[in-house]
């Protein structure tokens, strides 16, 4: 056991900072600090000058065009992407990338993998379904062989950016054999394909993320199915893993803290009476030395051997991860007090170029807690995790 | 950075938990009293394991080793509630005697310390409504050419068995300064005063208690500062002694849950139980993740993060420690309000620790104020 960051790893997490931080857009920057959403063209623009230097997509090998970074580095490289003001990672990169890297044909690679770090192929996730939630394996959108393709019929929803996407991955059902989730296919599909429909789900705070997608007699061939027909629930597991680091939105909760920590310094200059600043600032606190713990637990993740019963499971980075997400954009909410009655959603999304009345940060605060609210529920629900580390410890420590 | 044990680590892990399985107090008695002649004799044992000496240096007869072995050690002693004194007096005594201004005083204490023969007792605090390390009225002055001390300190953990007090005392010539005195120096009165646990505390007086020319053990300036270091070393102990009683409330609660019985089935199928019982695997993990943060502030060279990380962890393992000690009550059921099970020793260990060298609100203060 040692417990110090090697100094190769100090000079890696400077370097990356210094870089990066000197690579945003001002314009995109200034977007990000004022809690506005991004439009599809910040994040293309951002997405070629991290690709010009090689770091498009951070989880990749060098094999495959990666930066082949260590699992530290690229937690070091997120905070830095964070910290400085950029857009976030679109997190298909880190998802399709590695599974095609682990089960695509040779075809699959060289047709899929070019445009996903330079998002000339914007992908988007479909897995949830109206009635397939927490129990995703009860999937219903099915796929029919007919000679060399699939014909698709089905819906997903919750479905991130499907409106920007030319692609998606889907599990869909191919055979009701057996239990579940092995009748399960992992299939790509073109999004331009005729008979897909997406229609937009607006979130609370009013913003357009998340979307229905309908398939009506969707043909794709067969040589877009990853690993195999009925294969796809351990397709869905590796990619689930892949993703275990970025699901402790680690960076995320760094960057929120950040505009609590800049909102609680102001307050007294707003006016906020001293009671209301002692109770913000206490909470503050008690949030920072969560996150440092937090931290650690993601670098003890990152350091398990895969088979070691001791050590940290994904779920409690997510249930850790959320729980500070949801404590901060809380925070963030309460402190705007009642400049937060006042909301301009058209500023927000970047529509208009008016300043709102109270400006775009107090403009943000109460959506952002309505935007965090999602925390969780994306990626597992609180109760899905606290089931799998129940059943991931208790007979650990029912042995001992 | 890693996680994993080395050989050495492992041996040494191995043969704390042999000695703390062996040194644990009577499990059969309620709240079981410590004669302090049990703590004298479980301290010459851990002497001749090398614990004692656990952080001295090897040219002052000590093993040398690092705040990871003070992680592991503690972590060890704590699953079978076989801390005391080892904390006291081989990290927080230890740690202060090593930042002696005097190399002669010096190395003869770590020796004394690290052959079992002195127990220093920390005596820092007066006030028993605040963990301020500041609030001194104890003097230790010069009458008619001879240094005495006058004061007394409460709760003095591990006092009833010390040989000698570390005590921070107000001097005009040495500044605010800690001062080494023996146990049986006519003019010092130990009562000792029952812990909740059934440790071993004492109320220290000293009346004109006459100490040597060299009991001043630091310049007048680092008195305080010094304090606080060997004070944050005592702390990471701490932190890492509550991750051995939340490995065995764990265990403890995993167990129960598999074999109690309720509605015709095990009471760990029911998912709010379940729900509970992750709830405390998370409070557990949190709190190492932050024990480890500390341990490695600790071995760093920049006071404030020292002062900031070991504040972050002691107030998160306050926090996360009462939750794993109420979700296994509360999981446990009746017997989990018993004074005979076993649980109950974990449960009011658990309030010690975060009642001792600061709780979470004194830790979380102080992290706010060192620029967290």
């Amino acid at each position: 056991m040692d417990l110090s960051l090697s100094p190769a790893d100090f000079a890696f997490r400077d370097m990356i900072r210094g870089e990066v931080a000197a690579l945003v857009p001002a314009d995109i920057k200034a977007r990000v600090n004022n809690l506005q959403h991004l439009r599809k063209d910040d994040y293309l623009r951002w997405q070629a000058i991290l690709n010009e230097r090689g770091w498009a997509a951070p989880a990749w090998p060098v094999e495959y065009g990666g930066p082949g970074w260590s699992p530290l580095q690229r937690v070091h490289f997120e905070e830095a992407c964070f910290l400085a003001g950029a857009p976030r990672q679109i997190p298909h990169i880190n998802m399709i990338g590695p599974v095609l890297h682990a089960f695509g044909t040779d075809e699959q690679k060289r047709r899929f993998l070019p445009g996903i770090p330079t998002l000339r192929d914007w992908w988007c996730q479909g897995y949830s379904e109206p009635s397939s939630g927490s129990d995703l394996a009860s999937l219903r959108t099915r796929a029919v062989r007919k000679g060399d393709r699939y014909i698709v019929n089905g819906q997903k929803i919750w479905t991130s950016w499907a409106h920007w996407s030319d692609y998606i991955f889907c599990l869909v059902r191919t055979s009701d054999a057996g239990r579940p989730q092995e009748g399960i296919t992992f299939l790509l599909m073109d999004m331009k394909s005729p008979g897909v429909t997406v229609r937009p789900i607006h979130s609370l705070d009013g913003a357009h993320d998340l979307n229905e997608v309908f398939f009506e007699d969707v043909e794709a061939p067969c040589e877009n199915v990853v690993l195999g027909e009925n294969q796809g629930w351990t397709v869905a597991k590796y990619l689930l893993n892949a993703e275990r680091t970025e699901i402790a939105g680690l960076g995320q909760a760094k960057r929120l803290l950040q505009f609590a920590q800049e909102a609680a310094d102001g307050l007294a200059r707003a006016g906020a009476s001293p009671e209301r600043r002692q109770e913000f600032r206490a909470r503050l606190a008690r949030i920072k030395i969560d996150l440092k713990a937090h931290e650690w637990t993601l670098m003890r993740v990152i350091a398990a051997k895969p088979d070691d019963p001791r050590a940290p499971s994904a779920s409690i980075l997510k249930l850790c991860g959320t729980d500070l997400l949801e404590r901060l954009s809380s925070l963030l909410m309460e402190m705007s007090g009642p400049a937060g009655l006042a909301y301009d959603p058209s500023a927000r999304a970047g529509r208009s170029a008016e300043v709102p009345p109270y400006g775009h940060m107090l403009n943000g605060a109460t959506a952002t807690y309505l935007e965090f609210r999602k925390s969780g529920l994306i990626g597992g629900t609180t109760e899905i995790q606290k089931n799998l580390i129940y059943r991931a410890t208790v007979d650990y420590w029912g042995a001992l | 950075m890693n996680f994993d044990l080395s050989d050495d680590q492992r041996a040494l892990l191995d043969s704390v938990e042999k000695f703390a399985k062996s040194a644990t107090r009577q499990q059969d008695a309620p709240s079981p009293d410590v004669p302090s002649d049990g703590v004298t004799a479980r301290w010459r044992q851990m002497a001749e394991l090398g614990l004692t000496g656990l952080i001295i240096a090897e040219d002052c007869g000590g093993l040398g080793l690092t705040v990871a072995e003070i992680v592991l050690v503690c972590e060890g002693l704590g699953q079978s509630l076989a801390q005391e004194p080892f904390i006291t007096g081989a990290i927080v005594a230890a740690k202060l005697l090593e930042l002696c201004a005097s190399d002669s005083a010096r190395t003869a204490h770590l020796h004394a310390i690290s052959e079992g023969r002195m127990r220093v007792a920390p005596a820092f605090h007066e006030s028993v409504a605040d963990f301020d390390l500041e609030t001194v009225s104890t003097t230790c002055d010069d009458r008619s050419g001879r240094l005495q001390v006058d004061g007394s300190k409460e709760l003095v953990i591990d006092g009833p068995a010390a040989t000698h007090f570390a005590v921070t005392a107000r001097s005009d010539k040495h500044g605010l300064n800690t001062f080494l005195v023996a146990a049986d120096q006519p003019g010092v009165t130990v009562a000792p005063v029952r812990g909740l646990d059934g440790g071993r505390l004492a109320r220290v007086t000293f009346d004109a208690a006459v100490v040597e020319d060299d009991a001043p053990l630091f310049g007048p300036e680092s008195g305080l500062p010094n304090v606080e270091t060997a004070l944050d070393f005592g702390n990471v102990a701490l932190c890492a002694e509550a991750l051995g009683l939340m490995n065995r409330m764990l265990a403890l609660t995993a167990s129960y849950l598999a074999t109690r019985q309720q509605f015709g089935k095990p009471i760990g199928s029911f998912q709010a139980l379940q729900h509970r019982f992750a709830d405390m695997v998370v409070a557990a993990e949190q709190s190492r993740s932050a024990t480890f943060m500390a341990a490695a502030a600790l071995a760093g060279s920049d006071p404030q993060v020292r002062m900031s990380e070991v504040s972050a962890a002691k107030s998160t393992v306050c926090r996360h420690g009462r939750a794993v000690v109420e979700g296994a009550i509360q999981l446990h059921g009746g017997i989990g309000i018993t004074d005979e099970y076993e649980l109950s020793r974990y449960v009011r260990r658990m309030l010690e620790i975060e009642k001792t060298w600061g709780d979470r609100q004194h830790h979380e203060a102080r992290f706010a104020k060192s620029g967290g």
